[in-house]
């Protein structure tokens, strides 16, 4: 019975693909474009196969939380379950993203990938078959083992699509960068799950929460600290997050695009499973203001960061911090509201904080491709080079200004709909009765309400100035066409769906709903239901409540009024003339406002957040420099990290230093080796003798 | 306590074993050692043909007559033919002064004693008493090796070590370890054979057998 039961054959299916696609990939000696596509589109029917599954999984009420396991698979050595495969909710709710986002970016890859096809450098389409099984894997595993084993495999697999164009220093700098940090990560995941193993005596998942109970204090508290170190350098949360702006910008468009729309999603897939799944019941009070500190922490300091930069995909990587910095308050929140025993509120925050994951993955996918789309044309990814764009990429254009949106929290778009249940969930803090979670939860809404709208800042730099006036360069110039239609396609379905999440969120909020309220034991969050006019869920008395659907229609019909007004008034069209050049005869793109100098002011305002020091170098040797009345020159605005400089680059420097001592030890002599071994062997037997006290 | 005169006989045995072993750390002379390497397993031959005869393990007559043959005669005459042939200046040139080795020694000893010493009672068989000596013997073989600058003399500390290990399998597993003694035998055969090769191009490759030329290899 169990070959023919359906979602068993979907799953196999799904690897299958994903396998067959790596395969055609890696052997594909061509390196025509033609010899991409088949492993593509395998890699598409995998994802069809697996997003089918968490329908399947989502859409039968019956099956919500229990889990599906692979009998067969469960190979044991006695005692320990080594491979145990299954499909919880909550990994179904990432399943659906991954097949989702990751089945667009594949199809935008179709086009992306003749790109690379004269620089014979690695199978990129195979790779990224691997890469989409990888992470199914990770979402299905349900034992420890599996779980490490498909959780490194993903993190190799994107160290060598980081690295695709290694053929540059810095790509392959980035590239071990990020190898790096993201293998401390595997440690803190390591140790997490071990001690969960050790703790509870069990190795998959089921066991594991049926028997977290029995852990200690202190234990739970080293599970989790250990998780949030490595789930959270995964996801990108601050101070973990450096990785991100290295690896982001180094990757090709559509990896980044996979990364930061799927993968580090992963890491907040790990977030919530360890608390929420594995550990369950009550959790301290401060777990979930750990997150929310570093939540708020990493809105600053990637909206921050983000307005400093001016490298497009640089930009866009510090913005996923601030976005995972969002979802970690919502989650944060929701350890919170559990602690204090509010479940109901604790299930909204979770809500909130899962559906803030699908919107981001959604805006942040669209954004990385029309930034690929742009920059690659373009050759440079400085937005002070780029400009003008939008009269010859007109869709790319279009949907770049609709993801910028989206991110900026505008509604009618899906960005709006999860800041603001995360901030109807805040707003709950007054329910509780703890005046420290009120102090504490007013001032998170405070940073949440600055970083969008910093966002919202940022976005208009980084549209305005990629986009819109004349092209600042030769390269801008040179960009003569559209992004290939697969890309524009792409960018299509993903600013739709922003916007039918934004409008009808209800599609997605039910099942995900269900989902939240099953982790935290919590009753179903009640709607005043009724599809895409229903509206939003209000927790107990507090909040307000709101009709997306209908405010949707209200600003549609606002358009339609203003257009119709226009029409009627046509017949006094306006004059049109050339525009007033302030008496020069024409514009050039050097008097352009320019990134610098749009994000002054905010460099000056946050001045301690990172500290930027500007410069003017006069252009040419002999240019004349009167004080702050230079002739002709440049301004180049230095940011440093404080950060990076305060904490990675120490801790560098230290490794380094040890590294160099512990090389003396290789000092060539062979009686040096000799004596070491004499000197462990003699160490671990006095070790044995004072420890095991000679009795065996 | 008085013991069995076939127990007696297998402590001084055993004595002997450990004794030449210490010699080895303090002689200065490199044919002297390897004599003395003979004389080690000759008694450890001797210990197996006892251990066999007390404990009707027949099987280790066998075990005795392949230490004979190979550690008692058959290495020492290669190791003294190899010295002759590569001009091994007879002095042993230790990294250590003779007083350090030999007080090392000593700690080997207590080491040896204070560790495996409490384990004794515990073992079910006779022999057990043979444990630290043989541990004592794998650190002095250790010992040797590390601190002693020639390459031959390097070899000849090996050699004492795997006659510790070999002590120490006839202490446990008498009687039952003849695939392992085997083993062991053959091992050192090889290990005879690869520091043969092993000297040979090293006396083409520097013109020396002082293993600290090697220090000219490091990368």
């Amino acid at each position: 019975m169990i070959l023919v039961d359906l979602p068993v054959a979907l799953y196999a299916l799904s690897l299958l693909s994903f396998a067959l696609a790596a395969l055609a990939g890696v052997t594909s000696r061509s390196a025509s474009v033609r010899a991409a596509h088949p492993s593509l589109a395998l890699s598409l029917v995998g994802l069809v196969f697996g997003g089918s599954l968490a329908v399947l999984q989502l859409g039968a009420p019956s099956a919500w939380g229990s889990e599906l396991v692979v009998p067969g698979f469960s190979a044991a050595a006695p005692g320990i379950t080594v491979l145990d495969f299954g499909l919880t909710g909550l990994g179904a709710v990432f399943l659906l993203l991954l097949a989702v986002v990751g089945g667009v970016v594949v199809l935008a890859s179709l086009g992306y990938v003749a790109r690379f096809v004269h620089e014979r450098r690695g199978p990129l389409a195979g790779l990224i078959g691997l890469f989409l099984m990888s992470m199914e894997l990770v979402i299905t595993s349900q034992s420890v083992f599996l779980f490490l084993l498909a959780w490194e495999g993903m993190t190799l697999v994107s160290y060598f699509l980081v690295v695709h164009e290694h053929d540059s220093w810095e790509v392959r700098r980035a590239g071990l960068f990020y190898l790096v940090m993201s293998h401390a990560a595997a440690a803190g995941v390591l140790i997490s799950l071990v001690l969960l193993g050790a703790g509870t005596g069990a190795w998959t998942f089921s066991s594991i929460a049926a028997g977290a109970g029995r852990l200690g204090a202190w234990q739970a508290g080293a599970v989790f600290v250990a998780a949030l170190i490595g789930f959270g350098t995964k996801a990108g949360v601050a101070p973990l997050h450096v990785w991100l702006p290295e690896a982001h910008p180094a990757a090709p468009s559509n990896v980044s695009a996979l990364m930061s729309g799927v993968m580090i999603k992963m890491g907040v897939y790990g977030a919530i499973l360890v608390p929420f799944e594995l550990l369950g019941g009550t959790p301290p009070l401060w777990w979930g203001f750990t997150w929310i500190g570093l939540g708020a922490l990493s809105c600053l300091l990637g909206v921050l960061n983000a307005i400093a930069q001016h490298d497009l995909k640089r930009l866009l990587a510090f913005h996923s911090v601030e976005n995972i910095g969002i979802i970690f308050l919502a989650l944060g929140a929701s350890l919170v509201f559990l602690s204090l025993g509010a479940p109901l509120l604790a299930a909204l925050s979770l809500l909130a904080g899962l559906f803030h994951t699908w919107n981001h993955a959604l805006f942040k996918a669209l954004l990385f491709l029309g930034a690929g789309a742009a920059t690659g044309s373009a050759g440079t990814r400085d937005m002070e080079a780029l400009g003008g764009l939008a009269r010859r990429m007109p869709y790319t254009a279009l949907f770049f200004l609709g993801g910028a949106m989206a991110i900026s929290g505008l509604p009618p778009l899906n960005g709006f709909v999860s800041e603001w249940l995360l901030f109807q969930s805040l707003f709950g803090a007054f329910t509780t009765g703890s005046l420290a979670t009120e102090v504490v939860f007013t001032a998170v809404a405070g940073v949440l309400a600055l970083s969008s709208g910093l966002a919202a800042y940022c976005f208009v730099k980084a549209f305005g100035v990629t986009f819109l006036a004349r092209p600042r360069s030769e390269a801008a110039r040179s960009v003569v066409r559209e992004a290939p239609s697969s890309m524009t396609a792409a960018m299509g379905a993903l600013f739709g769906l922003c916007l039918l999440l934004g409008v009808a969120p209800f599609l997605l909020l039910g099942p995900i709903s269900t989902v939240a309220s099953g982790l935290v034991g919590a009753p179903p969050i009640s709607y005043s239901a009724g599809g895409a006019f229903g509206s939003l869920p209000r927790p107990g008395s507090t909040g307000g409540s709101l009709a997306i659907g209908v405010v949707a229609l209200g600003l549609a019909a606002g358009l339609l009024v203003v257009w119709l007004l226009r029409r009627m008034g046509s017949g006094h069209a306006a004059p049109r003339g050339a525009a007033w050049d302030c008496g020069i005869d024409a514009p050039t793109p050097r008097m352009e406002y320019t990134a610098s100098g749009y994000a002054q002011p905010i460099l000056r305002l946050f001045g301690g957040f990172y500290r930027a020091s500007s410069h003017l170098e006069p252009r040419g040797p002999g240019s004349p420099r009167q004080g702050s009345l230079a002739k002709t020159g440049h301004v180049e605005v230095e940011v440093e990290y404080p950060l990076v400089a305060g904490f990675y680059s120490p801790l560098t420097v230290a490794v380094q230093s040890l590294a160099r001592r512990v090389s003396r030890l290789q000092s060539g002599g062979i009686h040096a080796y000799l004596g070491y071994m004499v000197l462990t062997l003699i160490g671990l037997l006095v070790i044995l003798r004072i420890a095991g006290g000679g009795a065996p | 306590m008085s013991l069995a005169p076939g127990q007696q006989l297998l402590e001084v045995l055993a004595a002997v074993v450990l004794v030449t072993s210490w010699i080895s750390l303090v002689h200065r002379r490199v044919a002297a050692l390897v004599r003395l390497y003979a004389a080690q397993s000759a008694a450890m031959a001797a210990v197996a043909g006892l251990v066999a005869y007390l404990y009707n393990a027949p099987i280790l007559y066998l075990t005795g007559a392949t230490i004979f043959g190979l550690n008692a005669v058959l290495i020492p005459t290669v190791l003294l033919r190899l010295q002759r042939d590569l001009r091994v200046p007879d002095e042993v040139n230790m990294l250590v002064s003779v007083r350090t080795s030999g007080l090392a020694g000593l700690g080997c000893l207590l080491l040896a004693v204070a560790v495996v010493g409490p384990l004794t009672p515990y073992a079910e068989i006779p022999a057990a008493g043979l444990l630290p000596i043989s541990v004592t013997v794998v650190l002095i073989g250790l010992f040797l090796t590390s601190t002693r600058r020639k390459a031959f003399t390097q070899v000849i500390g090996m050699l004492v070590m795997a006659n510790g290990v070999f002590l120490a399998g006839l202490a446990l597993t008498f009687g039952l370890g003849l695939l392992l003694e085997l083993g062991v035998a053959a091992n050192l055969l090889i290990l005879a054979i690869v520091g043969r090769l092993f000297l040979f191009r090293m006396k083409d490759s520097f013109d020396t057998v002082d293993a600290d030329a090697l220090r000219a290899l490091e990368g």
